[in-house]
């Protein structure tokens, strides 16, 4: 029933979007990307919660060897992307299976420097990556299953696709033993591993699979903009992906969503410059700490209960 | 009781020390399958850190554990909670912001060995085993009669059944050996007697029982077989009537509380 009221929005929009401008789509399309991106650092966050800061570095990682293997290889979107993927959770696997046995502050500052060191390694291996000039002009994926994805419009369906089973597995995941262990472990180490869980692999796999979702955003991230540089992935990117999380509430599924929806949104409709945007991202995480610490999910949930309870005694009186 | 008792758990020359201190200092004794057996000793005994020693926390700087033949040293918590061991802690250790039923049914699910994508694909050997654990919540659950809080967030509910719904999270795991480490501290006499009824249920249901504890009327009560450490060393081990009769216990420990 949760899931069926998570889908219904997938669907409105997907008949919605035709009759949408350019410009709207485009702002709906980098909504759910961002949602995809934030679902990701959810996952590790509200879930595991771990403090991710390197998360860009497996999205960069994901969009960088996915666009490389198309143009220095010829290799399809198609081809590319397991491809992609693969390489991000085995970096994601190995950087989790050396960084997890420290414990707090240490492994945030360790994957803050590991975000950096890819962030410097696509700088800097000039060759491969064209350094900060970054690449340009990627394609749009190629045609498959008879689908094209030449517009703006049969893009933003792709992304739409994506992010449904996104949700679709996540919401799986969370339910499944596995998350419940997350939560285990997130709410007291000591204890969780007395009933059994082992730490250090429970913990390495909420860190790859966080690193695939965003590995999926990252793969959709590179033909949506048509150009890739390090600068993209700088820990502010992380940060962003921090504050959508946190802001909307984390520990849930929606509340990523509903960050993504906001941050999106909001700069873009008080036209914000792009200098103070990490000032605004500030300013909101410490406000939505201070005055709803379970986001805007956690704000809203009684409201929305309340309104589908009404709903349901109304329908029951017909 | 089972007369003619095999040691499901074996504690040989276990030592530990904490930059020379020694805590723990060559204590041997024996756990018979289906006993009761109270660890007690004055404060600073050792007897929280022979725990932490079983349990896998800490590893031994000398000796030996075994638990059903099978020497613990060098084995994880999570993977000596697999073999059958399961504790508690002092002063309870809960998930206080889950509800109490959360807090059943992560404990009886936590250490099932599921495979990853078996689980998150919901195959049918996933779901048998899933389907086990929820029973074995609800029969805890019952059992301890929490039913009615199962809806309550746990760091609400009073400190008795807090400590109760540690008791229950270790009983969901299916162990065969329970560690309670001061499972009537901070209670009433009634409380105290009501989980002493507890523990007694506890092994008529199978399970081994070592329990810590400083109220030594209640122990005396219970256990079978106590085992008395005083500053890391083992200085008495017997019934409770050759415990309450000895002298160097006498000395080191119940004279202080002779009218407790």
């Amino acid at each position: 029933m949760k899931s069926i009221s998570l889908i219904l929005p997938a669907i409105f929009l997907g008949l919605l979007a035709p009759t949408l401008s350019e410009y709207q789509i485009y702002l709906l399309s980098l909504t759910l990307l961002w949602s995809i991106l934030a679902l990701g650092m959810g996952l590790i966050l509200g879930y595991a919660g771990e403090v991710n800061f390197g998360q860009a570095g497996f999205v960069a990682i994901s969009a960088y060897v996915s666009t490389l293997l198309r143009t220095k290889l010829g290799f399809s979107f198609w081809e590319a992307a397991p491809i992609a993927l693969a390489t991000t959770v085995g970096c994601a696997a190995i950087v989790g299976s050396i960084t997890m046995r420290l414990r707090g502050p240490f492994f945030v500052l360790v994957m803050l420097a590991f975000g950096e060191i890819v962030r410097l390694i696509l700088s800097n291996w000039q060759s491969m990556t064209n350094g900060p000039l970054g690449l340009r002009q990627i394609a749009p994926p190629e045609p498959i299953f008879g689908m094209n994805f030449q517009s703006k419009l049969s893009f933003f369906y792709l992304i739409l696709a994506v992010l449904t089973l996104v949700i679709i597995a996540m919401i799986r995941l969370v339910n499944s033993r596995m998350g419940r262990v997350f939560v285990a472990a997130r709410e007291d180490e000591l204890l969780a591993e007395f009933l059994g869980v082992p730490l250090m692999k429970s913990k390495v796999i909420a860190l790859s699979t966080g690193a695939f979702v965003g590995a999926l955003g990252g793969l959709l991230l590179a033909p949506f903009l048509t150009v890739l540089s390090p600068s993209q992935f700088s820990m502010f990117a992380a940060v962003d992906m921090v504050v959508m999380v946190i802001v909307g509430g984390a520990g849930t599924i929606v509340g990523p969503i509903m960050g993504a929806i906001f941050l999106v949104y909001v700069p873009e409709l008080l036209s914000f410059s792009h200098e103070i945007r990490p000032i605004l991202m500030g300013t909101l995480l410490i406000l939505a700490t201070m005055f709803i610490p379970s986001g805007l999910a956690g704000f809203f949930t009684p409201y929305i209960d309340r309104f589908i309870s009404r709903w349901k005694t109304k329908k029951a009186s017909l | 009781m089972n007369t003619d008792a095999s040691p499901i758990l074996v504690v040989e020359h276990l030592a530990k020390s904490f930059g020379g201190v020694n805590a723990v200092n060559d204590v041997s004794f024996e756990v018979q399958l289906g006993s009761i057996v109270g660890l007690i000793g004055p404060n600073g005994a050792g007897k929280t850190t022979t725990f932490n020693l079983i349990s896998g926390r800490f590893t031994p700087s000398a000796g030996l554990v075994s638990f059903d033949g099978v020497p613990l040293t060098g084995k994880r918590p999570d993977q000596i909670a697999k073999l059958g061991i399961s504790r508690t802690f002092q002063g309870t250790r809960i998930f206080p912001k889950l509800t109490v039923s959360e807090n059943i049914q992560i404990a009886s699910i936590a250490g099932a060995n599921i495979g990853f994508w078996s689980d998150w694909l919901g195959l049918p050997s996933a779901r048998f085993i899933e389907k086990k654990a929820q029973e074995r919540a609800y029969e805890v659950m019952e059992w301890t009669g929490m039913q009615g809080v199962a809806n309550s967030v746990s760091g609400s509910l009073a400190y008795a059944h807090q400590s109760l719904l540690g008791m229950a999270i270790a009983l969901a795991m299916r162990p065969k050996l329970l560690l309670l480490d001061e499972p009537f501290a901070g209670m009433n006499p009634g409380e105290t007697q009501s989980a002493a009824d507890m523990v007694l249920r506890i092994r008529n249901d199978g399970i081994t029982v070592v329990l810590v504890e400083h109220d030594v009327p209640a122990v005396m009560r219970v256990c079978e077989h106590i085992v008395v450490l005083d500053q890391g060393r083992k200085i008495a081990e017997g019934t409770p009537k050759e415990i309450a009769t000895n002298q160097s216990v006498i000395e080191a420990y119940l004279g202080i509380n002779e009218d407790a």
